[in-house]
């Protein structure tokens, strides 16, 4: 096989520079703009190499984590195949659009002894599958915890060890269970504030956002954001006009085309957007027929890369709770109704993911109990165990190694 | 039609609609390079029949959404990957080098979904790769992720 594939390499080579085989190879040399990652090797240099390791990346890109991390004992290439940046990036970018490597992480805080517990299970269909109890990114188990956002497979965590002062706030990678610790914001994450993370483009870097409840004339706290390259936070102008941010503390700031949303307040309220980019607001309209009247919490999400809208008045009567998402972004009239459910038990839902099949998964507190739950436009979903203090993220699996990002 | 022939010097004839599913024959014709026989100096005639037979099935894609033969192709596809090892990846290294996208796909899926689950011993023996590592090295990568080596769904049989 290999003596027939240097035969044809050299039939190759000796024809024309026009000749269609060797037009791509040209193309590959003319020095595309470099992307991320190493430059790839071409079957000019190296012809044995581009086979193997583009058909072996090809085939790995498509397995699970837990996979990867055993194959990295199979050889020394499998190792350094694995552990490359630039094949982590490949490997998400397959995982980011197939439902089976859709991952949920949840924790609560465990009744009996008052410490805190995570775990990530599998949520490719609407079961739960492979539940795994997780380490703590930190070395004794917490007293406090609180997951932000999730972002490329590695969430936001904060975990307390004490019940003093001190919090730590981190980048972990849950599949991997490697993680950095982030600096400290100007403004601590104590206050309430809700965070977002997203890979800009541009900068070839990861954002983190955070947004303070309430606008600064009340709370003198600003909006903070930190590029993970620059290592350290910096303030950011508030939107103008916006009276305060209609956010709890158990919100994320959804990130969808390349900007975080939430819901403001001016003269009515709305969707703020923020261009992780270039730093501009946006604004955009909430659909009609969403509930404004007092005591209505609104807020946004992102359910299968769209904006999703969501309200519920949750002291009116049987707490209607009503979810949109917008097909086109940015097109008012391309908000679509999902579903408005009314149950007087459901109160502060947050939509969390979206199975194949369009069943909903939202979190919500259950106001006979007081106790954090999961449920879908269909009832209940129990296959998530409802506690105190709870909550959950969807997440997409990957090997992104947050050491690599600071 | 367009003729192909194979690295044991057989030629087969394909229908040209059937062939520019392979974007390096497909630039071939338009370069008005594909005027005689084709030759594909490394793919054998066993794998480039497999090859065809896939040409063949799919053509025209975009005709089967329309009249509901969608099942039918997809049938086709899992039948078509039932087949050994040292078969799959010879079909792999046809479609990289003839550049088939959809065949590409197909076969790197299910030499994946077939790895899965395997352990360490299996994959290298499947694959016929000799480990270079050393012990301590092993035991390293073990250390990192434990939990990645043990489970009840991990598959130590090769096959």
């Amino acid at each position: 096989m290999r003596e027939a594939r240097l035969r044809w390499f050299g039939h190759v080579k000796r024809r024309g520079m026009d000749a269609p085989v060797r037009r791509c190879e040209r193309l590959a040399l003319d020095g595309f703009r470099r992307g991320r990652g190493r430059p790839k090797k071409y079957w000019g240099e190296a012809i044995e190499v581009y086979f193997e390791e583009d058909i072996l990346t090809n085939i790995l890109s498509r397995l699970p984590v837990r996979s990867l991390l055993r194959f990295k004992c199979v050889a020394k290439f499998w190792k350094t195949l694995v552990d490359d940046p630039y094949f982590r990036m490949k490997h998400l970018n397959h995982t980011k659009n197939d439902k089976n490597f859709q991952k949920f992480l949840f924790y609560q805080l465990s009744p009996m002894k008052d410490i805190f517990s995570i775990h990530s299970c599998s949520l490719s269909s609407a079961q739960v599958e492979d539940v795994r109890k997780l380490d703590f990114p930190s070395n004794v188990e917490p007293r406090c915890c609180q997951v932000y956002c999730c972002c490329d497979g590695l969430a936001i965590i904060r975990v307390d060890e004490s019940n003093d002062e001190s919090h730590i706030l981190l980048l972990w990678n849950p599949s991997t269970e490697e993680s950095i610790v982030l600096p400290t914001p100007e403004f601590s994450v104590e206050g309430y504030c809700c965070l977002g993370m997203s890979f800009d483009s541009n900068s070839d870097d990861y954002k983190i956002l955070k947004i303070p409840q309430y606008g600064n004339e009340c709370r003198n706290v600003y909006g903070e954001i930190l590029a993970l390259k620059s290592g350290s936070w910096r303030k950011i102008d508030e939107h103008p006009g916006v009276i305060f941010n209609m956010l709890y503390v158990m919100h994320s700031l959804a990130c969808i085309h390349g900007a975080f949303h939430w819901v403001g307040f001016s003269r009515n309220y709305f969707v703020i957007s923020l261009n992780i980019s270039y730093e501009e607001y946006g604004e955009i309209p909430l659909p009609d027929g969403i509930c404004l009247r007092d005591s209505t919490d609104i807020g946004i999400s992102e359910l299968e890369g769209m904006v999703c809208a969501y309200s519920n008045a949750y002291l009116h009567g049987n707490h209607p709770f009503k979810l949109w998402v917008m097909k086109d972004y940015g097109l008012k009239e391309s908000w679509i109704a999902l579903f408005s459910i009314a149950n007087p038990y459901i109160s502060m839902p947050m939509p969390k993911y979206r199975f194949a099949d369009g069943t909903v998964l939202f979190w919500y507190i259950n106001f006979r109990r007081m106790t954090n739950a999961y449920g879908t436009q269909r009832g209940p979903f129990r296959l998530l165990p409802p506690g105190l203090a709870q909550n959950g993220f969807a997440f997409t699996e990957s090997l992104i190694c947050p050491k690599l990002l600071m | 039609m367009v003729k192909l022939k194979s690295n044991d010097d057989k030629e087969f004839e394909v229908e040209e609609a059937a062939v520019i599913q392979s974007e390096m024959i497909k630039n071939m014709i338009e370069d008005g390079c594909a005027t005689s026989v084709i030759p594909l100096p490394n793919i054998d005639s066993k794998t480039l029949i497999k090859v065809i037979e896939y040409l063949n099935k799919h053509i025209n894609m975009g005709k089967a959404a329309e009249t509901g033969e969608e099942d039918d192709l997809k049938e086709f596809d899992e039948q078509f990957v039932n087949m050994g090892w040292e078969e799959l990846f010879d079909v792999i290294m046809a479609a990289n080098y003839l550049n088939i996208h959809e065949l590409m796909e197909l076969c790197c899926q299910s030499a994946a979904d077939r790895l899965k689950n395997k352990s360490v011993r299996a994959v290298r023996e499947m694959l016929k790769i000799t480990n270079d590592l050393t012990e301590e090295e092993e035991q390293e990568i073990i250390n990192d992720a434990p939990w990645a080596f043990e489970g009840p769904e991990i598959d130590d049989t090769v096959n």
